[in-house]
C-alpha cells in the first residue's frame, strides 16, 4: 500500500515535470519560429492587422532585398575572422589565467583576481571613447588586429574557467607534479583535455557575443569593407522608418550561422562534464 | 599587502595611461593633439598613397586621384537611392574623385564622429541632420564653408532662404543643403470614406482635427483617429495657438503661458479622455500602423510617402492644421558638412560633390524618388514637379516651416530634458497640464541657465 | 593532511614564476584595454570634458555633487536595482528548477536543454525586436491572441507599471538556458556514487537535492548569481531596443542614463556621464563583493 502510493507520487511529479518543461520549451520556440516564418512574409504581410502567425504568401523578397543592399559575404568573412580570432585567442588566455588563479598559489593572486572581477563591472559605453583613442594611438584602427586584441581575453572567461578548474578534483595535478611535469605540461596534457566541455561552452559564448556585437565593431572600424555582419545589418533598419520585413530577414541571416554552429557543438557541452570521465 | 599591491597597480596603470595619453586633462589632450597633427597627417597621406596605388593600378596616371571618405546616416531605402546617386557620380565625374560611402545608424555616428574628429580620423565629409550642426560648431568641430558659393559658383539665390538658414550658425555657412522638410498631415482616404467624411478634405484647424479624430476612432476595429507618438515635440500645436517653448536668441523661457496651458489641455483631452491615439507608441510603431491602415491621421515627415505607396494605402497630404495664431510646422533637413581637419584638397573635392548635388537634375531625382519637397527656385517652376500631385502638395505645405531651436546649442537638451517629458506626461495623463507645464518650466530654467 | 598542504604550498612557491607567466597575457591585455580606459574615465569624471574633447579643464567634484541632486540618477538607480533584484532570482531560479527536471543525459533532457539554449544564441537586438513586435498591444500577436481568447490584456511594454516586469521577463527568457547549461553540467559532474550512498542511507529526493546537489554545484551557482547580477546592473540593450527607457522613464537604467548624457543629448557631457559611471561602478563593486562574501561563505557552510 505504502509502496504503491510512492510510485504514484513519483509519476505525478514526473508528469508535472514533463508538462512544465514542455511548456517552457513552447514559450521558447514560438517566438523563434515566428521570427523564422515572418522573415518569409511580404511587406504587407509583416504588418497586417489582424496579425497572423504564418505568412499567407511565402516570399524570398526580404532576403533578396538584404542581399542587394549590403555585401553579405564580405561582412560574414569579417565577422568570422573577428569572432573566430577573439574566440581562439581568448580561450587560450582565459583558461591559462583561470587555471593559475584556481590551482596555483602566488603572491597577490587574490588581489589580482579581485581586480579582474572589477573589470567585469565596466559597461562598454563607459570606456568606449578612451578605448577608441587608445586603439587609434596604437595605429590599430580599422584593422582585424585592432578588433581582436582588445577582446583577446575577458574577465568573464577567466572567472568562468577558474570556477571550472576549482571544481576539478584536487589530486589531478599532483600526479603530474610527482611525475615531474612542468606546470605548462600539466596544464596542457592533464587539464586542457578535461575542460573540453567548459571550453566549448565558453567558446560559443565568446563567439556569439562578438558575432552579435554591434557597437564595438562599429566604433573600431571605419570602412564598410571591414564591417561585421551585425553592424552591417543595422544599416537596414531605417533611421526614420523601420522596414520590418528586411529587419526580420537580416536577423535570420545573422542568426543562422550561430544556430548551425550551435547544433554542431551542442553535444560537447550539453552532455556535461561527466562525459570527460572525471571521477573523484 | 593587498592594499599595497592595489595601489602599486593603480599607480602603474596611471603611468601607462599618461604614456598612452588618453588620460586627458585639458592641457594634455590639447598639447598632444597639436603634437600629433603632423604625425597624423603624414600617416593619412601615407594611407591615401597606398590606397591610390591600389586603385590606380588599372588606370592611366591622368591627374591625381582623390578618394573621399563619406559618412552618412541614410539607413533604409533612401540610403539605396543615395548610394545610386553617389555611384553614378563616381562613374561620371571628370575630376578623378572617388567617394567611398559608409552608412551607419545615427546613434552610432554621433558616438563615433566626435572621437574621430578629435583623433583626426574623421571622414572628409559627412551628411547628417541639421540639428547636429550647432553642437558641432560650438565645439569647433566643423569647417566654415562660407566660401562655398564663390569657389563653386553655385547660385545661392536660387535656393530658398529658409532652407539655407538651417545650415548657418552665427551668419557663417557650415553645411550645403541636401534635403529639407517639415511635418505634414497624412490621412487615410479609405478610413475617411468609411467614417462618412469627405476623403478629399483634410482637417484645417485644431478643432476640426479633434473632431475628425474622434469620428475616425473605432476601438472595435483597433482603429485610431490620430496617432500621437511619444518622444516627439508637438511644437506645431503650441505654435498654432500662439505659444512657444523658448527664444534661442535671448535665452528666454516662454513655456509658462496661458496659450500653452490651453493647447496642452486640448491635447490631454484627445489622448486621455477621447483616446484617439494608441498610448505610448513610438514613431516607427505609428508608421507601421499607418501603413497597415489602422490609423486615420498622422503628422510626420516626407519619409512616409514611399512606405505608404508600397503598402498601397490611398492617402492624402496636407499642411499641419491651424489654430488661433495660424499654422506652423517645425522644419528640419539634412546637410553635407566637412569635419575639422579635412585637408584643403579633399575639402575642395567635397565641394565638387556638393555642387553636383545642388544641380537641378540631382535634386529633382532625389525629390521624385523619395518624395521630398523641392526648394530650388528653378526646380519649383519645373512642369514635371508642378504636375506631380504629391510633390506639389508637400512643396506647398513647406511654406509654413518654422525653425525650432535650430542652430541653438542647447536644442537637444531642451528637447530631451524639457519638451519630450512634458508632452509624455500630458499625453499619458501622468500629470495635469498645469503641473506638467510648471515642472517643465523649471527644467527649462535649469537648462537655459547653462 | 597538514603536511601535505605544506608541501603543496612549498611546491607552489617554487612555481610562482610560472603562475605569473600563466596570467601575463591576460593581465597585459586587460591593463591596456580595460584598466587604462577605465582610469581615463575616472579622470574624465572630474573634468568638464565633452565628446569633442576640446577646452577641457578640471572641475573637481562638481559632477559628483550634481549627480546626487539629479532626480533622474535616483530614478535610474531604482530601476537598475528593481531590475536586478527581480531578474537574477527569476533567471537563476528558473534555471535551477529546470535543472532538477532535466539533469539526466537521456535524449529528452538533452533535446530540451538545447532548445532552452536557443534564445541565448540570438542577439539582444533580435530578441528585442521580436518581442516588442509580438507584445505590441495594438498590432502584436500575443495581445491579439489574448483578446481573441477573451482575456484581459495589459499593454506590456507600453504600460508604465508593466514595462519593467516585461523587460525582466524577456531578459530572463533569453538567459535562463545558458544558466541551465552551466548548472546541468555541474550537476552531471557530481559523482553518482554520492547519490547511491545517500540512497542507502534512506535519503529522499529532496534531501538528496539539498545535501548533495546544492553543495556539489554551489561554486557554479555562485558564479551564475554573480555574473548575472553584474550584467543585470549593466542592463542597457534590452531597454534600448524595446522601450528606450520609457514610458515615463520607468525602464531607464543607470547605463542608459549615462549613454543619454554622454552620447545622445548635446552638449554630450562626458564628464558628467563618467561621474555617473564611477558611481555605478562603485555600486556594482560593493554589491559583487558583498554577494561573493555571502554566497562563498554559504558555500563553505554547505560543504561542511
Amino acid at each position: 500500500m505504502h509502496k504503491r502510493k510512492k510510485i504514484k507520487k513519483i509519476k505525478l511529479s514526473e508528469a508535472v515535470g514533463y508538462l512544465f518543461t514542455l511548456l517552457v520549451a513552447f514559450t521558447v520556440l514560438v517566438p523563434i519560429l515566428w521570427l523564422l516564418v515572418s522573415s518569409f512574409k511580404t511587406d504587407v504581410g509583416v504588418i497586417k492587422f489582424p496579425p497572423r502567425f504564418f505568412p499567407e504568401e511565402w516570399t524570398l523578397h526580404q532576403y533578396l532585398y538584404v542581399g542587394d543592399s549590403i555585401p553579405i559575404f564580405d561582412m560574414t568573412r569579417n565577422t568570422v575572422i573577428f569572432a573566430g580570432g577573439v574566440t581562439v585567442i581568448s580561450l587560450l588566455f582565459d583558461s591559462m589565467a583561470g587555471y593559475a588563479f584556481a590551482r596555483m598559489r602566488f603572491k597577490g593572486s587574490k588581489a589580482l583576481f579581485s581586480i579582474i572581477l572589477l573589470t567585469m563591472m565596466v559597461p562598454f559605453q563607459i570606456i568606449m571613447t578612451p578605448l577608441y583613442i587608445e586603439v587609434y594611438k596604437l595605429h590599430l584602427l580599422d584593422s582585424y588586429l585592432g578588433l581582436i586584441l582588445p577582446r583577446a581575453t575577458s574577465a568573464f572567461g577567466i572567472y568562468m574557467m577558474s570556477s571550472f578548474f576549482e571544481g576539478l578534483p584536487k589530486s589531478l595535478e599532483e600526479s603530474g607534479r610527482i611525475d615531474g611535469m612542468s606546470e605548462f605540461r600539466i596544464f596542457r596534457s592533464i587539464m586542457m583535455p578535461l575542460c573540453k566541455p567548459a571550453l566549448v561552452s565558453l567558446g560559443i559564448f565568446h563567439f556569439m557575443n562578438n558575432w552579435n556585437d554591434l557597437l564595438y565593431p562599429l566604433m573600431l572600424t571605419s570602412s564598410q569593407n571591414k564591417r561585421t555582419l551585425s553592424a552591417g545589418l543595422a544599416v537596414l533598419v531605417g533611421n526614420k522608418v523601420i522596414k520590418y520585413g528586411p529587419t526580420l530577414a537580416a536577423t535570420m541571416i545573422s542568426l543562422t550561422p550561430l544556430l548551425v554552429l550551435y547544433i554542431f557543438c551542442q553535444k560537447y557541452f550539453i552532455e556535461g562534464v561527466a562525459a570527460a570521465g572525471v571521477k573523484e | 599587502m593587498k592594499k599595497k599591491l592595489i595601489s602599486l597597480f593603480l599607480s602603474a596603470a596611471m603611468c601607462m595611461s599618461l604614456l598612452v595619453g588618453c588620460g586627458g586633462t585639458g592641457k594634455e589632450t590639447g598639447g598632444q593633439t597639436a603634437e600629433n597633427v603632423a604625425d597624423i597627417q603624414n600617416e593619412q597621406e601615407a594611407a591615401a598613397d597606398t590606397q591610390t596605388d591600389n586603385q590606380a593600378a588599372g588606370e592611366t596616371a591622368s591627374g591625381e586621384k582623390i578618394t573621399l571618405q563619406f559618412w552618412n546616416v541614410f539607413t533604409g531605402s533612401d540610403g539605396d537611392i543615395l548610394r545610386e546617386i553617389v555611384d553614378n557620380y563616381n562613374k561620371t565625374n571628370t575630376d578623378n574623385i572617388e567617394i567611398q560611402m559608409d552608412i551607419m545608424p545615427n546613434d552610432q555616428l554621433q558616438q563615433k564622429l566626435p572621437a574621430a574628429i578629435a583623433t583626426n580620423t574623421a571622414p572628409d565629409f559627412v551628411l547628417f541632420g541639421v540639428e547636429n550642426i550647432a553642437p558641432y560648431v560650438s565645439n569647433d568641430s566643423l569647417e566654415d564653408i562660407s566660401d562655398f558659393w564663390d569657389v563653386t559658383g553655385v547660385d545661392k539665390s536660387n535656393i530658398l532662404e529658409n532652407v539655407l538658414e538651417l545650415s548657418h550658425v552665427d551668419g557663417k555657412l557650415y553645411g550645403a543643403p541636401m534635403q529639407y522638410n517639415v511635418s505634414y498631415l497624412y490621412w487615410n482616404k479609405d478610413l475617411f470614406r468609411e467614417a462618412g467624411l469627405d476623403p478629399e478634405k483634410a482637417p484645417a484647424t485644431l478643432d476640426e482635427l479633434a473632431e475628425y479624430a474622434v469620428q475616425l476612432t473605432n476601438p472595435e476595429k483597433n482603429q485610431f483617429g490620430l496617432a500621437l507618438p511619444t518622444s516627439v515635440t508637438y511644437m506645431q500645436f503650441l505654435w498654432a495657438n500662439g505659444g512657444d517653448a523658448d527664444d534661442p536668441d535671448t535665452n528666454t523661457n516662454l513655456l509658462d503661458s496661458e496659450e500653452n496651458v490651453k493647447t496642452l489641455e486640448w491635447l490631454q483631452d484627445l489622448t486621455v479622455n477621447k483616446k484617439v491615439s494608441p498610448s505610448n507608441i513610438t514613431g516607427p510603431e505609428a508608421d507601421t500602423m499607418l501603413q497597415a491602415g489602422q490609423i486615420a491621421m498622422y503628422m510626420s515627415g516626407p519619409w512616409q510617402i514611399n512606405g505608404l505607396r508600397a503598402q498601397g494605402i490611398d492617402f492624402g497630404i496636407a499642411p499641419c492644421v491651424a489654430g488661433s495664431a495660424g499654422a506652423f510646422s517645425p522644419a528640419g533637413g539634412c546637410s553635407y558638412v566637412i569635419p575639422k581637419g579635412t585637408d584643403e584638397s579633399h575639402k575642395l573635392a567635397a565641394y565638387k560633390f556638393m555642387q553636383y548635388w545642388l544641380t537641378d537634375d540631382v535634386l529633382k531625382e532625389w525629390s521624385q524618388r523619395n518624395g521630398f519637397p523641392v526648394w530650388s527656385k528653378t526646380l519649383m517652376e519645373d512642369p514635371e514637379i508642378q504636375n506631380d500631385e504629391v510633390l506639389s502638395a508637400i512643396s506647398k505645405a513647406t511654406e509654413i516651416g518654422r525653425s525650432y531651436n535650430l542652430g541653438y546649442a542647447l536644442a537637444s537638451q531642451i528637447d530631451n530634458d524639457v519638451m519630450i517629458p512634458l508632452f509624455e506626461k500630458v499625453m499619458s495623463g501622468a500629470a495635469t497640464p498645469e503641473a506638467a507645464l510648471k515642472e517643465a518650466s523649471e527644467a527649462m530654467d535649469r537648462v537655459l541657465a547653462q | 593532511m597538514a603536511n601535505f598542504k605544506k608541501k603543496k604550498r612549498r611546491y607552489a612557491a617554487q612555481n610562482q614564476k610560472s603562475a605569473y607567466l600563466f596570467i601575463l597575457p591576460s593581465m597585459v591585455i586587460l591593463s591596456v584595454f580595460v584598466f587604462i580606459p577605465l582610469l581615463a574615465s575616472f579622470v574624465i569624471s572630474i573634468t568638464n570634458m565633452n565628446i569633442f574633447m576640446k577646452d577641457v579643464s578640471l572641475v573637481g567634484f562638481k559632477n559628483f555633487t550634481r549627480l546626487f541632486v539629479d532626480s533622474r540618477v535616483s530614478n535610474a538607480t531604482f530601476n537598475s536595482l528593481y531590475f536586478t533584484l527581480l531578474e537574477v532570482p527569476l533567471q537563476v531560479g528558473l534555471a535551477l528548477l529546470l535543472t532538477v527536471c532535466l539533469a539526466k543525459n537521456n535524449r529528452y533532457c538533452k533535446m530540451l536543454r538545447s532548445i532552452y539554449y536557443l534564445p541565448f544564441v540570438c542577439s539582444m537586438t533580435a530578441i528585442g525586436i521580436v518581442w516588442s513586435m509580438l507584445l505590441d498591444p495594438n498590432m502584436g500577436l500575443v495581445a491579439y491572441w489574448l483578446k481573441q481568447a477573451g482575456l484581459e490584456t495589459v499593454a506590456f511594454l507600453k504600460d508604465p507599471k508593466f514595462a519593467m516586469p516585461t523587460v525582466i521577463a524577456v531578459t530572463a527568457w533569453k538567459g535562463f538556458g545558458y544558466t541551465l547549461t552551466l548548472l546541468a553540467a555541474a550537476v552531471l559532474n557530481i559523482p553518482q556514487s554520492l547519490y547511491e550512498a545517500a540512497q542507502m542511507d534512506g535519503a529522499g529526493s529532496f534531501q538528496k537535492f539539498r545535501h548533495i546537489t546544492i553543495p556539489g554545484i554551489w561554486s557554479t551557482i555562485s558564479f551564475c548569481i554573480v555574473t548575472t547580477t553584474i550584467s543585470a546592473m549593466q542592463m542597457f540593450d534590452q531597454a534600448y531596443v524595446m522601450t528606450k527607457g520609457g514610458p515615463l522613464n520607468k525602464t531607464e537604467t543607470v547605463v542608459q542614463y549615462i549613454y543619454d548624457r554622454g552620447f545622445q543629448t548635446a552638449p554630450y557631457d562626458l564628464g558628467y556621464a563618467s561621474a555617473i559611471s564611477v558611481y555605478l561602478f562603485v555600486i556594482v563593486a560593493v554589491m559583487t563583493f558583498v554577494l561573493r562574501r555571502f554566497i562563498l561563505k554559504r558555500g563553505e557552510d554547505a560543504d561542511a
